[in-house]
This record gives structure tokens, C-alpha cells and sequence, in this order.
């Protein structure tokens, strides 16, 4: 009647001689990790198809410019821009991890967002839907439920953007190279695999920072996704917003000073503050300088080393842990 | 099914005393006492708001409860992870998600559960029209069931709880579903416990039977001793007066004849007075919630 569940039938018959009797921690976390990307696919799908759009639109850039030349005005006389832009070499390896950080970056900020809905609404979303119950139903503890929709969150998406980066910048600048060779772009972009590797170094040390940093605004999210009986989006934004509507009118008020904004400001920016991160000195003389040569003088053992960040990551154990409690007798009601 | 004078320390696949649980002032179980053997199908019946579902989630460890309760010879308050190894349970048809392919559904319970048979699932997959690429969304409600069945056939449990399990479904896919859980599924290693409001199509699969009324037990029986302990006599209206005299705790008018539920009387007692019948599973239902007496 059904050859396709048939033939998958055969196959598993040969299988299930060898199934395991118990099942490890990691092989039942490595499902879970799976079945958080089943169900939110906007976690890989966000960074591929927003660098899928972004090849897309080079390649239109190029095929409907591929015979006009760009031209730009100089001295109120019209050059074909190729002509005019002259990188030295340093300037030229530069600007390709200039594009490594930059297309890293736009990735990042597109996958925070993705992933800041995600946390709010994966442990809201099973009581909603009532599936709760049968997700309840399977020999998963809570601990490993939230564990993994922290590490499908903190661990995965990062590691997504992060290698889906390198792919799009290595496309992207092969397309630009190409271009440039017909003469109808500049070649502004030189390949050399030592700064193109330490830009990536610095790229991994500045994302597993991240990860520490903001793991306490995780833990937050999933506390509220798992607490709120509706809108866990409200939830989180509401409250603030209050909050700070009403110390901005007792600051003008009373005068007193505004700690919640302070420390807002704090958690969001702070560890790039102590990085270093606002003051890299990307411009030399008489180009610009890669991002990877920024290696040396970002402070990351301060960074690492810095109590608030070690305390956020506690914070944030604390937040799961309470998450998994609450879990603990949720239903579908 | 023991009763609750009987429950003492025994082998016993879900053992209660005593359990309680409130919502706000509304007591939802009242001091339940049970055990449930294992090879046995039980019926937990009881109206809308009887506790009924309080006491599943109470054995599957889903809610906070008081007094004491064991299942496998464990605590579902805090050995659930390992109590779930050898328990199964299914809701209603609407819990599997909406999202979830058939093959991911196979691949997930393959993933996290030690005893799922994936061949077993796709062997009962086969006899359906469900495709492994279809989404939950995309199935009937029927399918669903069918879905949610293969899962819970291919898990090597030794209890498996159902709550309302066919609620919605038309008639042919009910008893599709009740026939395949007996033949397929049932033996004398594993007990079912079952949640419906459709008794009379269910009865028959019953080995034991407990209602629930408003969080106390107002029957606990095997439905061997059903037949032994209740007896169902209609009546002609000379003869009613007669019939009352021995107290019988529910009557009702049919065509003109007056049906009397007794307990305790023996057939021999009551055979004078009119045709004598073992009553239903479902006219019991109705008679202990609408009658005065209790066990």
C-alpha cells in the first residue's frame, strides 16, 4: 500500500538489531539539537538565505553592468571608477577581511534577532500547541530539554553564521575578483591565507565573548518563554520599557541618576568597552590595516578575565536551572 | 484492580493512597486510594471535572500532588526521566505538533528512546496511506491517530496511559484504533489505563473499571465481580413497589417498564420481579452518578 514507508521499513528492520538498549546523554542531546532546527528552520535558514540574497544581488550587480563601466566624478571630470581606485597591497589584503568582518558581522546581527525570538518562544510555543504532552510523553528530562535549545541557541546558531560567513566572503570576493578582471570593477581585494586566518581567529574569540556576555539575556528569555502564559515577547519588552519610562521621569524629576539605563547599556556594550573593541586602529599609513592585526592589541585576556562576564555566565546557569523547574509541571494548559 | 480496603504491599504496576490534589478550593482528587495490577486494561471514567485526568497526570508525574503514589515501584514526583522509560502515554489526537514530518516523528523517538522500534513504527505505517515526508498539518485527524499509534506500538512500554485518545475521531477510526491496541499491542505484561467518555464502545475491552466523582472513587471494580456484585432488574409498574423495597440505588422509566439497578442481591433474590440482565458499563456510569449509593 505504501512503498515508500515500505522500503524505509526494510532498511530499519536491519537497523533495530543493533539499537541500542540505552541511550546516551550526548546521542539524546545531538536529537534534540536536531529537533530545534526542525522546528525553528529560520535558525540556519536566517544567515544562508540572507547570503544567498547577497550573492544574488552581486551577480545581478554584475550581469546588468557587465559592459558600462562605473564612472565617478573627479575634479568635475567623469573616470571609470576602476581607473581611479588604487589600493596599495596592504590596503587591498585589508579590504578582503574588511569583508570577512563585515559580512560576519551583518550574519551576527541578523542571527541575534532570529535567535532572541527563538528563545522566547521555544518553550512557549510546545504549550501553545499543546505538544508539550507528547514531547512529555519520551524519556527526556527537562535539564536536557533546556540544555539543548541552549546549545542550539548559544552553540549551533554561532557556529552556523561564523562558517556560513566564511563561505559567503570567499564566494563574494571570488565573484568581485572576477568582475575586476573584465575591468569593469576595481581590484580591490588581495588574498594572503595568514591575515585572511587571523581575522577568522579574531572573529571566533569575539564570538565565543559574545556568547559568554549575552548567555545571561538567554537564560532571561527562556525563564519568560517558559513562565509566560501568552505574548513572552511582551513580557520581556514591556517591563523595561516601563522601567525606564519611570526612572527617566523620576531622573528629571528628582534628579536621581538612571541605574537601570546605566546598566542596560552595560550588558550590552560593556565587555567591548573592556575589549577594546570601540578604539581598533584600522587605519595606517597611508592605507588601512586588517582586522586580524587588531589580534595583538584587543585586550582579550582582560576580557576573558573580567569578573562581570564570569558572573553573567553564572547568572545565566541559574536562569536555566530555573527554567528546567518551571518546566518541571508545566502543561498544555 | 484492588479496591481500596485491599491496597497493601503487592506487585502492583501503580499503587496510590491517599492522593490529593486542589485546585484553589476546588478538590480535584480527595484522598484516592487504588492499585492497578499489571496484564490489566483499566477504565477511568468519570464526567467532566471527576479528577480523571488529575490522576493521570498525578501517575505520569505531569503535576504536584499529595499522598503517596508509586508506578513501576517508583515516584513520579521525582524519578519521572526514569519512570518514562517504561511508561507511554498518548493525550488527544492534537498534541503530536503541527509541524513535525512523519520521519522526523521516527527519527525522534529513535533519537531519545531507548526502547522505540523504528521497524516496528514503519511495519504499522505501512498498512496506512501516511507518507514519511508529510507534515503533522497535513494529515487527517484520523492519520494523526494512526501516526501517534505507530509511535506508541513501536515503544517496548509497560504501562501506557490514554487520555481521551480517539476524542473527535469518526466511528471506523475508532474502532480501527481500539482494535489494534488489543491485537497489536496488549498482553499480559502490559497494562492499559483509559481515559474516554465513550463508554459503550469501549466496555468490552475493559478488564477493570474505576469512576471517578468529584475526586473520590465511587466504583473500583474488576468486571468479573461486576456481574457478581450488580444486577440490573426491569420491572413491570404492578411490580415496582415491590422491587423498591429492596432498596435499589438507581431506577429509570423505559417504555412504560421501570429499570432498577441492585447491588448486593443475588439473582436468585431478584428473579421473581422481572427480567434480570448484568448492567452495563455505561447505565453503572449513569447510575453512580445519579444514584445516592457509593461503594
Amino acid at each position: 500500500m505504501n512503498t515508500e514507508v515500505a522500503d524505509a521499513a526494510a532498511g530499519a528492520a536491519l537497523k533495530s538489531a543493533a539499537t541500542p538498549a540505552v541511550i546516551s546523554p550526548a546521542r539524546a542531546l545531538q536529537t534534540l539539537v536536531r529537533r530545534e532546527f526542525w522546528e525553528h528552520p529560520a535558525l540556519w535558514r536566517a544567515p544562508l538565505v540572507a547570503g544567498a540574497l547577497l550573492v544574488g544581488v552581486l551577480l545581478i550587480a554584475i550581469f546588468t553592468r557587465m559592459h558600462q563601466h562605473t564612472t565617478v566624478t573627479v575634479d568635475g571630470n567623469a573616470h571609470v571608477l576602476a581607473d581611479v581606485v588604487h589600493l596599495d597591497a596592504v590596503s587591498k589584503v585589508a579590504a578582503h577581511t574588511f569583508v570577512q568582518g563585515g559580512l560576519w558581522l551583518a550574519l551576527s546581527i541578523l542571527a541575534s534577532i532570529v535567535v532572541c525570538f527563538y528563545l522566547l518562544d521555544c518553550l512557549y510555543a510546545e504549550r501553545k500547541d499543546r505538544s508539550i504532552l507528547f514531547w512529555k510523553s519520551l524519556p527526556v528530562s527537562d535539564g536536557l530539554t533546556v540544555t539543548s535549545k541552549l546549545i542550539a541557541a548559544l552553540v549551533a546558531v554561532p557556529l552556523i553564521v561564523f562558517v556560513s560567513a566564511i563561505g559567503l566572503e570567499l564566494l563574494c570576493t571570488a565573484i568581485w575578483q572576477l568582475w575586476s578582471f573584465t575591468g569593469a570593477a576595481p581590484a580591490v581585494f588581495a588574498w594572503d591565507a595568514l591575515e585572511w586566518l587571523r581575522t577568522e581567529v579574531l572573529i571566533l574569540l569575539v564570538t565565543v565573548l559574545a556568547v559568554l556576555w549575552y548567555s545571561p539575556i538567554a537564560g532571561v528569555f527562556l525563564v519568560v518563554s517558559v513562565w509566560a502564559r501568552r505574548a513572552p515577547v511582551l513580557w520581556v519588552l514591556l517591563p523595561i520599557i516601563f522601567a525606564q519610562v519611570v526612572e527617566q521621569i523620576f531622573s528629571a524629576i528628582v534628579g536621581t541618576p538612571r541605574f537601570l539605563s546605566h546598566f542596560i547599556n552595560y550588558r550590552v556594550f560593556g565587555i567591548w568597552e573592556q575589549l577594546g573593541l570601540f578604539h581598533m586602529h584600522l587605519l595606517g599609513h597611508p592605507g588601512i590595516r586588517p582586522i586580524g592585526s587588531q589580534l595583538k592589541e584587543l585586550n582579550f585576556a582582560a576580557a576573558f578575565t573580567d569578573v562581570d562576564l564570569w558572573l553573567g555566565v553564572i547568572a545565566a546557569g541559574a536562569l536555566a536551572y530555573g527554567a528546567v523547574r518551571l518546566r518541571r509541571y508545566r502543561d498544555e494548559t | 484492580m484492588l479496591p481500596p480496603h485491599q491496597v497493601k504491599k503487592m506487585t502492583a504496576i501503580v499503587e496510590a493512597r491517599a492522593l490529593t490534589k486542589s485546585f484553589g478550593a476546588t478538590r480535584a482528587l480527595d484522598g484516592v486510594s487504588f492499585a492497578i495490577e499489571t496484564g490489566r486494561i483499566v477504565g477511568l471514567i468519570g464526567p467532566n471535572g471527576a479528577g480523571k485526568t488529575t490522576a493521570l497526570k498525578a501517575i505520569l508525574g505531569l503535576t504536584s500532588f499529595g499522598g503517596e503514589l508509586k508506578v513501576l515501584g517508583l515516584d513520579p514526583r521525582t524519578q519521572r526521566d526514569e519512570l518514562m522509560r517504561d511508561v507511554c502515554f498518548m493525550a488527544d489526537v492534537a498534541v503530536l505538533p503541527r509541524w513535525l514530518r512523519v520521519s522526523q516523528a521516527l527519527d525522534y523517538c529513535s533519537g531519545v528512546h531507548p526502547r522505540f522500534d523504528r521497524a516496528h513504527a514503519l511495519e504499522f505505517l505501512r498498512k496506512t496511506d501516511i507518507n514519511l515526508t508529510s507534515r503533522v498539518r497535513e494529515l487527517s485527524k484520523g492519520m494523526v491517530t494512526q501516526l501517534h499509534l505507530a509511535l506508541i506500538l513501536a515503544i517496548d512500554a509497560r504501562l501506557l496511559v490514554l487520555d481521551e485518545p480517539t476524542l473527535g475521531l469518526d466511528l471506523l477510526y475508532r474502532r480501527k484504533f481500539y482494535d489494534t491496541l488489543l491485537n497489536d499491542y496488549f498482553d499480559k505484561e502490559r497494562t492499559i489505563l483509559l481515559t474516554t467518555h465513550q463508554v459503550e464502545e469501549v466496555e468490552n475491552l475493559f478488564t477493570d473499571v474505576m469512576f471517578l466523582h468529584h475526586g473520590h472513587i465511587a466504583l473500583n471494580s474488576s468486571v468479573e465481580e461486576l456481574g457478581s456484585r450488580y444486577v440490573q432488574v426491569t420491572v413491570s409498574a404492578e411490580q415496582a413497589a415491590r422491587a423498591r423495597a429492596l432498596k435499589p440505588f438507581y431506577e429509570r422509566e423505559v417504555f412504560g417498564r421501570v429499570a432498577m439497578i441492585f447491588e448486593g442481591h443475588s439473582a436468585a433474590e431478584l428473579g421473581a420481579l422481572g427480567e434480570l440482565r448484568t448492567p452495563s458499563i455505561a447505565d453503572l456510569f449513569v447510575a453512580k452518578m445519579q444514584g445516592t449509593a457509593t461503594t
